[in-house]
């Protein structure tokens, strides 16, 4: 006893120095041997410092460093501004724009007489309720909010201007009464909380439409009342036999049920001209049956369709599905072979088949998992791949017949109204609702380790996520788009954002000139002619 | 019951012809423009004239009740320095009482939580007087502020003066004055309403 009082102190003290000292002397030496990073052999422990900084980085620079209109692909303000829409239903900011005026870029004609709020062609008639958040009292370390139960309104198209896919052409055309809807996104690259908020918020506020990914339909789509727009990729999830085969079967099923409005045929996303892929670790035994695969491993559409290489067969295709089904069928692509586009508008002209509607996402578009040299250098982003394609469809005389949704990075009524002008007839946006179902740009979507449960399938992380208070900024993020979408018109002198064209619409270079926006084709060929030119110019001797 | 809106367009009326229609009264309104007109036969009502084209007397004709949803039009050209159009207020019940039309419920621009001082800002209660004729069995509704929130038909009448500021939502105000419309205790009384814990029904049966 005597001893152990006598000697406690000094072995206390002795232990909390030498512990800490044996620990970084281990470190030293296990730095030093391993043959893995060269930094740390030769800054053994010091160079310890440079993995953790980097690790840490991104939180670092979304956070404190990068200024407000910096960080790709969402600068901190425009993911603010998503947030701010579907928890307070608010657009409103003050003191001014943050945007960089100096740079080039498009901005709405406005016209010298506007609408007023009582010209506006938009149908309010049916209120919404919905909840948002108002704040009490805000501090520098806490604020005070409450939720509350409003009426809102929905800012619908009316009857005579709704967007009516397939029209003429199937037996159960899809008419819609608002020009924004969520792009796909599976089952499976979202979790079934992320699928079902987005399904009931877009049931809540009506007009708009959820497409289903190329994973299939799951009963999370189905839980809430919005209609469905049903992706088929190349590994036909959903309408394959066990074979692999395309099921027609099981696509006459998929076509009876009501909230199916429509099909949409996807050849490539904007990242990844590809087909989908789906990490092992996300695909659990849910998925694996919907999608007819092996729990936990890592799927991988085939690139395209191994049966159709060719537009008359693709269009076969399309003409079949359309005739069983009875309902529209579309057809995603990504621009880049103008050429090639081309020859499909022809084809069109010439036979007088073809889609109901082309989705048209945009380089710049969102995906789960895809890689790094598709996401950044395959496919044109939309503002470009747009208007050729409207361009196209009207020179051979076919933009009558088919509907243009434009995708990529559209997550702002100022932006989506410059798609709307550029030729689009409705607008695709995936990343936006993923943040407002909490998204917080973690970048890890396709790692199932989604730290707010949206891009997971994990059950426990995936418990963060409260349905019930996320639907509510889902349903109040399409209605705020909406109202922009008409306040954008009304500014630019249209009674209705359907009534955007390209003259509403101008390009402001760096050096401040602007210039229409009229033909991109045009453009094309007018440089051609003037290089041929150019070259064509006899030479003096 | 064939009514007449005026103040159609503005939060409370648009509640108020939808709850009209519910209650399968006709309700027949002004609006400014064309596009409005559209808009407020979607909501509900039966039939709607175009401010600058109607005939007021065709307008009113046949009408058994008026509900007067008092205001300022900013077209109206009155002086710019009241909040409700007196001359308005006037030309109707002239009309009103050349046609013979006796119901008249009207919601005043005044708040039941505005100060003496405020409620007489912008010659808010000056109209009162024309509603109070004996020509008419009139009800004149105070309400305070109004919100968006969903309606819960649950009120309080307020019979002393408060600062205190409550709220209604413009539902539970439409609601109130359709109520009133057929409810014979309020007859030629004002009320004062605010969100609350009574039925509407009740509240305006046991005033």
């Amino acid at each position: 006893m005597g001893k152990i009082t006598k000697y406690l102190p000094s072995a206390l003290v002795g232990s909390t120095i030498a512990a800490p000292l044996a620990y970084i002397a281990y470190i030293y030496q296990k730095d030093n041997h391993q043959k893995q990073h060269a930094v740390l052999r030769n800054f053994p422990l010091l160079g310890r410092v440079r993995y953790m900084a980097e690790h840490v980085g991104p939180e670092l620079r979304q956070y404190l460093f990068s200024g407000d209109n910096e960080g790709l692909p969402f600068s901190r303000m425009q993911y603010q501004d998503i947030v701010k829409a579907g928890k307070y239903n608010e657009r409103l900011i003050g003191f001014g724009s943050s945007r960089n005026f100096a740079e080039d870029g498009f901005y709405i004609r406005n016209s010298l007489f506007p609408k007023l709020r009582t010209e506006l062609k938009v149908d309010n008639s049916q209120k919404v309720t919905t909840y948002q958040y108002v704040i009490d009292n805000e501090g520098l370390m806490s604020r005070k909010e409450h939720r509350e139960e409003v009426l809102t309104d929905p800012y619908y198209l009316r009857d005579e201007d709704a967007v009516v896919l397939g029209e003429g052409y199937c037996r159960q055309p899809f008419r819609i009464k608002g020009q924004v809807g969520m792009s796909a996104m599976s089952y499976g690259a979202l979790g079934e909380n992320a699928i079902t908020a987005l399904s009931k918020g877009l049931g809540i506020a009506g007009g708009t439409w959820m497409n289903t990914g190329e994973g299939g339909i799951s009963d999370h789509h189905l839980a809430g009342d919005t209609d469905l727009i049903m992706q088929i990729g190349p590994g036909l999830f959903g309408v394959r036999t066990p074979g692999g085969e395309f099921s027609w079967e099981a696509f006459k099923e998929k076509a009876d049920m009501e909230k199916v409005k429509a099909f949409e045929v996807k050849l490539a996303q904007g990242a990844k001209t590809r087909g989908g892929h789906l990490e092992g670790q996300k695909v659990t035994e849910e998925i694996a049956r919907i999608r007819l695969i092996e729990p936990g491993k890592t799927v991988n559409s085939p690139n395209r369709f191994t049966e159709y290489d060719s537009f008359e067969k693709l269009f076969g295709f399309i003409e079949e599905m359309r005739e069983i089904g009875g309902k529209p069928v579309g057809m995603k692509i990504v621009v880049g072979d103008v050429e090639g586009l081309e020859e499909m508008v022809q084809i069109m002209k010439d036979s007088g088949k073809g889609p109901d509607f082309i989705t048209i996402d945009g380089g710049e578009g969102g995906t789960g998992a895809t890689y790094q040299e598709l996401a950044d250098s395959v496919g044109l982003p939309i503002l470009t791949a747009l208007p050729i394609v409207d361009e196209l469809l009207r020179q051979y005389g076919v933009r009558d017949r088919v509907k243009l949704i434009a995708s990529g990075k559209l997550i702002t009524p100022d932006k989506i109204a410059i798609a709307l002008s550029m030729g689009a007839d409705l607008v695709n946006i995936a990343r936006g609702f993923m943040i407002s179902v909490g998204c917080i740009m973690a970048g890890v979507c396709h790692t199932n380790t989604c730290p707010v449960g949206v891009a997971t399938t994990d059950p426990d992380l995936q418990d963060g996520l409260v349905v019930g208070e996320k639907m509510y900024r889902v349903a109040n993020y399409v209605m705020s788009l909406r109202a922009g979408l008409f306040n954008v018109a009304a500014a630019a002198g249209v009674e209705s954002p359907t009534m955007l064209e390209r003259k509403h619409l101008t390009h402001k270079d760096i050096q401040g000139r602007i210039s229409s926006v009229g033909s991109m084709l045009h453009k094309i060929e007018q440089e051609e002619r003037e290089e041929k030119d150019v070259e064509d110019l006899p030479v003096k001797n | 019951m064939k009514v007449f809106v005026f103040g159609g367009g503005g939060d409370v009326g648009e509640y108020l012809l939808r709850k009209l229609a519910a209650e399968n009264h006709e309700a027949i309104t002004i609006a400014e423009t064309e596009n409005r007109a559209e808009e407020l036969k979607m909501i509900g009502a039966s039939r709607v004239y175009v401010s600058n084209d109607y005939d007021f007397i065709e307008a009113v004709s046949g009408c058994e009740a008026i509900i007067y949803v008092a205001g300022a039009n900013p077209r109206a050209g009155e002086n710019r320095n009241v909040l409700v159009d007196k001359e308005a207020v006037a030309r109707a019940m002239e009309e009103a009482r050349k046609q013979g039309i006796e119901r008249v419920v009207y919601l005043s621009p005044a708040r039941v939580d505005e100060s003496a001082k405020s409620q007489e800002t912008g010659d808010k209660k000056m109209p009162e007087e024309l509603i109070k004729q004996d020509v008419f069995t009139y009800t004149i509704v105070y309400s305070s502020r109004g919100v968006h929130k969903p309606g819960k038909g649950m009120i309080d009448v307020i019979t002393s003066p408060s600062k205190k500021v409550m709220e209604i939502p413009y539902e539970d105000v439409a609601a109130v004055l359709v109520e009133s419309l057929t409810n014979k205790a309020t007859y030629n009384k004002t009320l004062k309403v605010a969100s609350g814990n009574t039925s509407i029904e009740n509240a305006l049966k046991n005033i």
